[in-house]
């Protein structure tokens, strides 16, 4: 007993090194973290808009387009080798069986469809909700989906197709065994509608920027 | 110090003999690859804070002993969690909380208490070795059937033909109480040669 190091001291040293030492990892490591969460978002942004080369985050206050991180952004914007605009990349996020589950819409505001669709965090359950990220006829129904807007709203809201029936533009080809989920993206889609709206009503700006960029590349298209 | 070493291999296998960590051996163990890393960073922490407990232990207080171990053992699960996030997010985003909770892995708790505070560092580095990759192997047992029946892949590859229905139950908890009944029985079956043979009682009470 007599010879037992005193409490205090011991715990606050032991602290005092752990700190340190967690200091030290996390300074080492948060530049590479960082690194992988642009690459991932990249990834995903080239997965919803197909043909996308060059990409530009944006932000809309006071109904005026500002730039913006593209980790930061309120959506993203992805233009072609020639400067056009190929669409916007806009995530979205919504509570799904487990956990939040975020996501990312490819959207054409010129045709108002979607172009695709990509998962970037999900804890659903693995084999059933996790297959949003997966299933293919899922997916195929979400690329070209219709997102009319008519005003503030989705003209024709998106739904479930209905088994045996034939599916409307607007309708989403549902996953066994994963209906919460599938209901989950539905959901997400038709709450995006506001954020299309005003993503649709600065669709010139958006434009006049691949412009600009177009003319310094390739001079054409007057 | 080989004793030390293949003791948690065979026949004090963490998971299969001494039912320890069952918590990330049932959740994360969904494919083979979760399974791999999570059995790999348990094995990390274990034997690093092992490392450290064993050069300290005639410095920590016997009354606070089990708060630093847990201090020391936090520190470098959150080390180990900064690891894999700088290495694939994805895997991280698909182990979820269960590196954080490995803090909480009854497993490393015990091997501090029961080993790495009474015994010097290099049988305790050879415990933590052992333990770890028993831990791991048994890890990967799961993992693999899990994926391979549930998914029809094994780390992702596509091993089973297409025109196999994969069983979805094995990727779900349920599952995890099959396989892992399976395996143990396996595992018990090689352990006793001599099943017949009467009284003879071993293994995790």
């Amino acid at each position: 007993m007599s010879r037992q190091p005193s409490v205090l001291p011991t715990m606050v040293g032991v602290a005092m090194a752990c700190g340190f030492a967690i200091a030290l990892v996390f300074q080492a490591t948060a530049g590479q973290i960082e690194r992988n969460r642009a690459e991932l978002l990249e990834q995903a942004v080239a997965e919803v808009l197909p043909g996308v080369a060059n990409l530009r985050g944006y932000a809309i206050a006071d109904n005026a387009l500002t730039d913006a991180a593209t980790d930061q952004a309120q959506f993203i914007a992805g233009y072609d080798q020639t400067g056009a605009l190929v669409g916007v990349a806009l995530p979205a996020r919504i509570m799904g069986y487990q956990d939040t589950i975020r996501m990312l819409f490819g959207y054409d505001p010129v045709s108002e469809r979607l172009t695709g669709f990509a998962v970037l965090d999900s804890r659903e359950t693995p084999g059933l909700g996790s297959k949003i990220d997966t299933d293919p006829d899922f997916l195929a129904s979400l690329k070209g989906l219709d997102v009319q807007l008519a005003g503030h709203t989705l003209a024709n809201e998106a739904t479930l197709a209905t088994w045996g029936a034939e599916r409307a533009p607007w309708q989403v080809d549902g996953i066994t065994g994963a209906t919460v989920s599938s209901h989950a993206v539905i959901q997400a889609i038709n709450d995006t509608a506001p954020a299309l709206a005003a993503i649709r009503a600065q669709l010139p700006a958006l434009k006049s920027t691949s412009k600009v960029r177009a003319e310094s590349t390739e001079g054409k298209d007057a | 110090m080989p004793e030390e070493l293949l003791k948690g291999f065979w026949r004090e296998n963490p998971v299969f003999v001494q039912a320890l960590g069952m918590c990330p051996t049932l959740a994360v163990t969904n494919s083979a690859i979760n399974a791999l890393v999570m059995g790999l960073a348990t094995t990390v922490v274990l034997i690093a804070s092992g490392a450290v407990i064993s050069t300290i232990r005639q410095r920590i207080p016997k009354q606070a002993r089990i708060a630093t171990f847990i201090l020391i053992i936090a520190t470098f699960v959150t080390c180990v969690d900064y690891g894999i996030q700088a290495l694939d997010l994805r895997l991280h985003a698909a182990l979820g909380a269960f590196i954080s909770l490995i803090v909480v892995n009854c497993l490393i708790l015990g091997r501090m208490e029961t080993f790495a505070s009474k015994r010097p560092f290099l049988p305790t580095l050879f415990d933590g070795l052992g333990m770890g990759g028993g831990f791991t192997l048994a890890l990967l047992c799961l993992g693999s059937l899990r994926e391979i029946l549930g998914a029809g892949t094994l780390f992702g590859i596509q091993l089973l033909p297409a025109a196999f229905e994969p069983w979805v139950v094995m990727l779900l908890p349920s599952g995890g109480f099959f396989v892992l009944a399976l395996w143990v029985m396996v595992f018990n079956r090689l352990r006793q040669p001599n099943p017949t043979g009467v009284a003879e009682t071993r293994g995790a009470i």
